[in-house]
């Protein structure tokens, strides 16, 4: 670009402002050294923060699990002050009559099951089962 | 031009006695202007990279820093009258530019008209003539159309040469 000057524009462009000092030369290298080595700094609160926060929220799923699996198996005062646990997730009325119109071995399955919910934590490794013996419960049916 | 990739004495070297001069119209003093020079620098030094004209910027965060460091001087002010403090220290007298010493009475004539201009033109003025800036760059970095950037400057080349028409020009 080919620009013509006048005499004004030429004795400003000649003009030279003042330079800057070493003092703020120094003071700007310190700020950009000092926020570089403060930089990781932010990072590190960061990951701490999300690291609580997963913490936090496991915790909160756990104890939420637990309060949930708990309120599916209550307590029941039955007939004659026994009390027995009453669990949501155990059969229905139905799969029972279901389980009797297929066999008796059904019906023996699903009462193991139902026994085991019902019997204490501690207890339910052990091999147990509503009937003895499966002659037991034929002979009852035939009893029906 | 220094570019992005320039370390920043680099960038300090070429653009810091225009930057300071810049923020000469909103501070009293060369030292003051540096502070601002300084705040506006780090701020730009960060962001660099993400702007499309980082020279445009570094001017741009001169002036926003120039304009902060004003607002905070006029409430000091306001607090200082309210409380009955002495006077702040009076402006520095021809302090912008270096130069020889028989220079001197054109300098300080040059400086008080430069500082008799509307803010609008003088940085338009102090951004073409020592900041090398494009009428492009300054219309990015005030928010202005280029026009108005060029128009500007004529008006402040036209006042200064009202200004100084009974200085000699050397």
């Amino acid at each position: 670009m080919n620009e013509t000057h006048d005499p004004l524009e030429v004795e400003l462009l000649e003009m030279l402002p003042r330079e800057v000092s070493p003092e703020l030369k120094r003071r700007i290298g310190r700020r950009l050294t000092d926020v570089a080595s403060a930089a990781p700094r932010p990072r590190w609160g960061v990951a701490l923060a999300g690291a609580l926060a997963a913490a936090c929220l496991a915790a909160i799923l756990l104890g939420w699990r637990n309060e949930s699996r708990n309120s599916s198996h209550q307590i029941v005062d039955g007939p004659g002050g026994s009390r027995f646990v009453q669990a949501d997730d155990t059969p229905t009325l139905l799969a029972y009559r279901h389980a009797l119109s297929r066999s008796p071995d059904e019906l023996a399955a699903l009462l193991d099951e139902h026994a085991r919910f019902t019997l204490p934590p501690d207890t339910r490794g052990r091999q147990i089962s509503a009937f003895t013996r499966l002659d037991e419960l034929r002979s009852s049916m035939g009893e029906l | 031009m220094a570019s992005p990739s320039d370390p920043w004495p680099a960038w300090l070297d070429q653009h810091g006695p225009a930057l300071v001069l810049l923020a000469r119209q909103w501070v009293d003093s060369h030292a003051d202007a540096e502070d601002v020079v300084q705040e506006a620098f780090v701020r730009f030094w960060h962001a660099r990279e993400r702007v499309s004209d980082p020279v445009a910027y570094l001017y741009s965060c001169v002036k926003h820093c120039g304009l902060d460091w004003q607002r905070m001087r006029n409430r000091q002010t306001r607090r200082d009258q309210a409380t009955a403090r002495p006077e702040a220290a009076p402006p520095e007298a021809a302090t912008m530019f270096a130069g020889r010493v028989e220079q001197q009475e054109r300098r300080v004539a040059i400086e008080a008209a430069l500082k008799g201009l509307p803010e609008k033109q003088r940085e338009v003025l102090v951004m073409k003539i020592w900041g090398g800036l494009t009428f492009p760059q300054i219309a990015a970095a005030l928010e202005i159309p280029a026009g108005t950037a060029a128009s500007r400057y004529r008006y402040a080349l036209a006042k200064l040469h009202e200004q100084l028409a009974e200085e000699p020009i050397l």
